[in-house]
């Protein structure tokens, strides 16, 4: 069963989430901040390795994109696929995408207005081009 | 009529900047000549065909009909030299080179030859400067750079050489001279230079136009990734600041089209740097780009303003005083794209350098 890390500071985002990952048969696993996840990642999991990153963009601390760039620098996850969420739009006004790969080295940047189905979808697809087979 | 061969004292004395000026002349006059780098030893390779830079910069700017492979027929990838050292297949080479003067006297009345380094570059490979000058039935050309005695000396070392292979040397021209000393070495080199029996040709002033790169250029050399302002990366850079001081000190440095460094978290800079691309107070005091350097990336926020602001900014792992050193030792060859250059070149050569004793009475109007 693959494994996902989402990484969340709002509470009931996380669990609305979380609880979606599970009936759709996959572990979710949540943190509450950048650097938590960091922690949780960097001291393994006592019941296995993480297999996907979801992370929100607008983290206090360390931020979205900043956990991408960590991550991407370090030996041991530079190889977990990463979706980033964000709600910057509406919010902020900020228009983030896929063409931002320069600075926010995510494999999908999805807003998260998207419905769950979207974000399973990618899920799905990025776990079968990690695990090919 | 027989070619004229570029050659110069050293590298990035501006060789380019000359031949650039004798073509514009040439075309001025009704000539419009070919124009070969025999040996390449900085080379790229464009839909299969290698040839040395400068060639492709000269078939871009001069819309050449003439073959690439023509107007660089032996380019030197690495390992080649010892190659050859072992090998020695001279003839090989020289045909190649021969060939292609062939093919372009066909085409063109008068040649121009761009050389590589000094007279002796390229004797590793039997192809020095005064060999191939020589192959070509060629007239030469030092270019030098500025000063006096040194200029002197360096001049009459590579005359020497060509000499020696029976080249005949027309004189010399003194390129990237302060402009405030023009006279004087145009006075002393001149004479000590006509002492040794060798003219000269031209003293043409250093002209800052024609170094200043431009934020794309930098970008390249940096190798950085562009975070923002794609859309002005052409904006010149004629100054650089380091941002690694306080905002209110940093603005008493900004003045006309100013490259700002800056550690990528020193928002404050970036924020400033913003500001002043905005609101456009002077062109005396404006922004050309940002290098946010140790690989620290604005906040994403700010990542946001600088995309919206349209400034360009660049992203580098190297920290502040390594890329501050790379932009001060950057040495920016002219493109085909820098038409302001180009003219600058032209404008400068057609004013400072004895065109009619240096192309020949066959060539003038």
């Amino acid at each position: 069963m693959y494994r996902v890390l989402y990484v969340e500071d709002d509470a009931d985002a996380a669990a609305a989430l979380a609880e979606y990952l599970r009936a759709a048969g996959l572990v979710a696993v949540l943190a509450g901040s950048g650097e938590q996840a960091i922690m949780m990642l960097d001291g393994g999991l006592p019941d296995g390795n993480i297999d996907l990153v979801i992370t929100d963009l607008a983290l206090p601390g360390i931020d979205g994109a900043e956990l991408c760039r960590i991550l991407r620098a370090d030996q041991t996850h530079c190889h977990l696929p990463i979706i980033l969420l964000t709600g910057v739009r509406q919010r902020m006004g900020i228009e983030i995408s896929q063409a931002d790969q320069t600075w926010l080295p995510a494999d999908r940047i999805l807003d998260k207005a998207v419905p769950p189905e979207d974000i399973l979808t990618a899920v799905r697809e990025l776990l079968e081009k990690a695990h090919p087979g | 009529m027989k070619p004229l061969y570029v050659s110069a004292t050293g590298q990035n004395v501006g060789k380019t900047t000359v031949i650039l000026g004798l073509f514009a002349e040439m075309c001025r006059r009704g000539t419009r000549p070919g124009y070969i780098k025999p040996v390449g030893q900085r080379w790229n390779e464009v839909d299969g065909v290698r040839a040395d830079e400068d060639a492709f910069l000269l078939h871009d700017v001069l819309d050449s009909t003439d073959a690439l492979q023509s107007m660089s027929p032996v380019t030197i990838p690495q390992g080649f030299v010892d190659n050859y050292i072992m090998t020695r297949d001279q003839q090989h080479l020289q045909e190649k080179i021969c060939q292609a003067l062939e093919k372009l006297r066909a085409k063109h009345k008068y040649l121009i030859i761009e050389g590589t380094g000094h007279a002796g570059v390229g004797s590793c490979l039997d192809l020095s400067n005064a060999q191939v000058a020589k192959l070509a039935e060629a007239r030469v050309v030092i270019v030098s750079g500025g000063g006096i005695g040194s200029v002197i000396d360096e001049i009459t070392l590579n005359r020497c050489l060509f000499e020696s292979h029976g080249v005949e040397v027309a004189g010399a021209i003194l390129n990237k001279v302060h402009p405030d000393k023009q006279e004087r070495v145009r006075k002393i080199v001149g004479q000590g230079l006509a002492n040794l029996g060798t003219r000269l040709l031209g003293v043409i002033p250093f002209d800052r136009r024609l170094t200043v790169p431009t934020v794309g250029q930098i970008a390249t050399v940096l190798k950085g990734n562009i975070i923002s302002g794609q859309d002005l990366l052409d904006n010149r850079v004629d100054n650089t600041v380091v941002g690694a001081m306080e905002p209110q000190n940093m603005v008493r440095h900004i003045a006309e089209n100013t490259l700002v460094i800056t550690p990528g978290d020193r928002i404050d800079n970036i924020l400033v740097s913003i500001t002043y691309h905005l609101n456009r107070i002077q062109e005396k005091f404006s922004i050309a780009g940002l290098v946010l350097t140790g690989g620290l990336v604005p906040h994403f926020t700010v990542v946001d303003l600088l995309r919206r602001s349209g400034l360009p900014a660049l992203l580098c792992q190297e920290d502040t005083y390594t890329i501050s050193s790379y932009i001060r030792e950057m040495v920016f060859k002219i493109r085909a794209e820098d038409s302001d250059k180009i003219a600058t070149a032209q404008e400068l050569v057609i004013k400072y350098v004895d065109l009619d004793t240096l192309l020949g009475e066959k060539a003038k109007r």
